[in-house]
């Protein structure tokens, strides 16, 4: 063992002689210890609320979203539908437009003369209409190859009355925005609160209710329509879908979520075609919804998306977005930021203030060794050794601190439940709110912030043992060994 | 030459100005042995000092194992070619005996075994105590360890400031004779300060120091 470490290790060793210093140093230790729980505990749950919130954001809502731009809405290839006979005269959604074989269905000889203030039709070299929506699916899909675990599916947001019958005999109605089930969502499985059913009754549409209907007396099965207006020649008229209850789903947090029913996107075109839907937390109501596997990827993901369509020459008529820039989440993301910079900015204070206790006991060794160090340096310590030895001094209590706090933060969050527990019965309700915490606190040790204690911690310590290193190396040898 | 002094001076600034060494020379070869001999607060254990780069002199020269020593170079002499044994042995007292021999060996980065170690102490008859914490050793006991420390990395001068002046007689000529028997044996060059005219006539050279300066005794 170094020489250093091992006189280091010696005046660490608390001793019946020198019971003052041997009690600073244990209550320096304690107090890093108890700081490094603090930070520990506090940042993993915090950290881990912020995963809760962050997996509940995107699990309806994708973490990343595509939607059409106004040059998308402006253009030929959009409008051409509401003239095109083969397309009934109405324009067509993002899941529609793909699955048509034509891009133009615009028939010259028959059809409506175009309006000379419309957009040019966006041609390719070969004459042919650029087709936005089907480029977009292929680069999407060329894609999935080199991004494992990448999916995609266009969604669809329209808005209709829902009245419900429930079994007591009553009927539940409210207004609720509808958007279309997405299949390949992976979360989806995680969403629904029930195992699948089959609707036998195949006139009845299954639909997905958020789980506060469940909570108002709505069972699966329960039959209910949905009531959208639709223009005729001569006035608005009341349409009526047919819904069935197939299960509920836990909407999240989204600020809609309780007013936000997943249907199958026959029924959102139906209503999209009849009349347009304003989404009221900003989403637009048709684009392409994209999963990744990691949320951490979601931005590169984001940006290699935007380079593809670029070079496919669609970059103008979609809006790559990932989650933090949405409307519904991008507040409550930006918060949880601030937070935890605020909380690093806290505890790394409090850890400052912990390991500035090692300066004090540090100085009060160095005084006391004041002999042994020039007795060292007769030896030929030089005073690089002589400050390694204060210096390692604080690393070790560092070190020591960080260990029995992370011990102390591992034992804590695995009993968190207890823990909690006990704060209610002490206080005679929740102590944490489940509406806002869940039902259980996260108790996830953060690799995040255990790295963060493991490099500040010995960091600091070193920081606050160069002081006391700095006095012990300047001691003069000569006249030390003479007044002692 | 082991040790070459030359014009030496050192005053002491604080509170009133002291001259301790003016114009000091001294040389000394290999297994050479001087005595120093002196009142107390002529200047012995500054001298000693300085010889030993614990302390800079205000003028002159100094040359260690055919190396000039400065302020840098201090450490560096300290651990390869020099040892001290002090008048009040100046044992680590959280380790043992053996821990203290071997600390020199430690500071040089040099790895030295426990049967080295147990050798040395063997050297000064105190083999049976390496285990033994430094604080509960006699007096006698701890200035062996002390010697024992000196020549752990076998250094060419070994400097000795009064290593009988804490013991009592039997101890002292114990002591007294044991360094200089071990100093003979290893082929040493030894710098002793004494009062003790008896160990001082066991010296090849005797010097007496007094106003700052350096008289050879016939």
């Amino acid at each position: 063992m170094l020489f250093e470490l091992q006189v280091a290790l010696k005046y660490l060793i608390p001793r019946r002689k020198a019971l003052s210093t041997a009690l600073i140093s244990v209550l320096s230790v304690l107090v890093i210890s108890l700081v490094i729980w603090l930070v520990l505990v506090f940042l993993s749950v915090t950290s881990g609320m912020e995963k809760n919130w962050l997996q509940k954001l995107t699990s309806l809502h994708a973490p990343i979203r595509i939607a059409p731009t106004d040059a998308y809405y402006n253009s030929y290839f959009y409008q051409v539908d509401s003239l095109s006979a083969a397309s009934n005269y109405s324009l067509k959604t993002i899941g529609e437009k793909n699955q048509t074989a034509a891009s133009d269905p615009y028939a010259e000889d028959t059809d409506l003369e175009i309006p000379p203030y419309w957009s040019r039709p966006d041609r390719l070299p070969s004459g042919g209409l650029c087709d936005p929506v089907k480029d977009a699916f292929r680069e999407l899909a060329s894609l999935q190859a080199t991004i494992p675990g990448l999916a995609f599916q266009d969604y669809e947001i329209s808005g209709a009355l829902l009245r419900i019958g429930i079994s007591n005999g009553s009927s539940l109605s409210q207004m609720t925005y509808l958007l279309s089930i997405s299949e390949k969502n992976p979360n989806l499985a995680s969403l629904i609160m029930n195992a699948p059913i089959e609707i036998v009754d195949t006139a009845d549409f299954p639909v997905y209710l958020p789980k506060s209907y469940k909570e108002n007396g709505v069972n699966i099965g329960d039959r209910g329509t949905l009531s959208f207006s639709a223009p005729s020649a001569a006035s608005l008229q009341e349409q009526r879908i047919w819904v069935r209850a197939a299960g509920f789903y836990d909407p999240g947090i989204l600020a809609i979520g309780n007013k936000c029913v997943l249907v199958p996107n026959e029924i959102t075109r139906s209503i999209a075609a009849a009349n347009q839907t304003i989404s009221p937390d900003g989403t637009p109501t048709n684009g392409i919804f994209v999963w990744v596997k990691d949320l951490k990827r979601a931005d590169e993901t984001a940006s290699l998306i935007e380079e593809r369509f670029a070079a496919a020459g669609i970059g103008s008529y979609w809006k790559v977005s990932t989650y933090e820039n949405f409307e519904f989440s991008k507040d409550l993301l930006a918060q949880f930021q601030s937070d935890r910079t605020l909380l690093l900015l806290i505890a790394s204070i409090i850890l400052i203030v912990a390991c500035s206790n090692i300066i004090s006991l540090l100085v009060l060794l160095v005084n006391d060794k004041k002999k042994e160090i020039a007795i060292l340096q007769s030896m030929g310590a030089s005073f690089c050794s002589i400050a390694s030895i204060f210096a390692a001094c604080g690393v070790v209590m560092g070190a020591l601190g960080c260990l029995f706090g992370s011990l102390a933060a591992v034992f804590t969050l695995h009993h968190l439940d207890h823990l909690v527990a006990f704060l209610s019965s002490l206080q005679g309700r929740a102590a944490f709110n489940p509406a806002f915490f869940g039902h259980s606190l996260p108790n996830q040790l953060s690799g995040e912030a255990f790295v963060f204690v493991l490099i500040a911690t010995p960091l600091l310590s070193l920081a606050a043992g160069l002081i006391p290193a700095l006095k012990a190396s300047r001691i003069h040898p000569s006249s030390t060994l003479r007044s002692e | 030459m082991i040790l070459v002094a030359k014009n030496l001076k050192k005053t002491y600034r604080t509170p009133q100005p002291v001259e301790v060494l003016s114009d000091v020379s001294l040389s000394l070869e290999r297994g050479a042995s001087i005595a120093i001999c002196g009142r107390s607060g002529e200047g012995k254990t500054t001298l000693l000092h300085i010889l030993g780069t614990l302390e800079s002199p205000d003028s002159g020269v100094l040359e260690i194992a055919g190396t000039l020593s400065t302020r840098s170079l201090a450490p560096s002499l300290r651990r390869r070619s020099i040892g001290f044994v002090f008048q009040s042995f100046n044992l680590l007292e959280d380790f043992t005996a053996l821990e203290n021999v071997l600390m020199p060996a430690k500071i040089l980065r040099h790895f030295a075994s426990r049967k080295e170690g147990i050798e040395l102490l063997a050297s000064v008859g105190l083999a049976h105590r390496a285990d033994f914490p430094a604080k509960l050793l006699s007096g006698g006991e701890r200035q062996r360890v002390a010697i024992a420390r000196a020549l752990c990395n076998d250094p060419s001068l070994i400097l000795a400031d009064e290593p009988s002046g804490n013991l009592d007689a039997a101890n002292a000529l114990a002591v007294g004779d044991l360094l200089l028997s071990l100093v003979r044996e290893r082929n040493k060059s030894l710098i002793l300060a004494t009062h003790d005219t008896r160990l001082a006539s066991l010296c090849q050279t005797t010097y007496h120091l007094a106003a700052g300066k350096l008289y050879p005794i016939a």
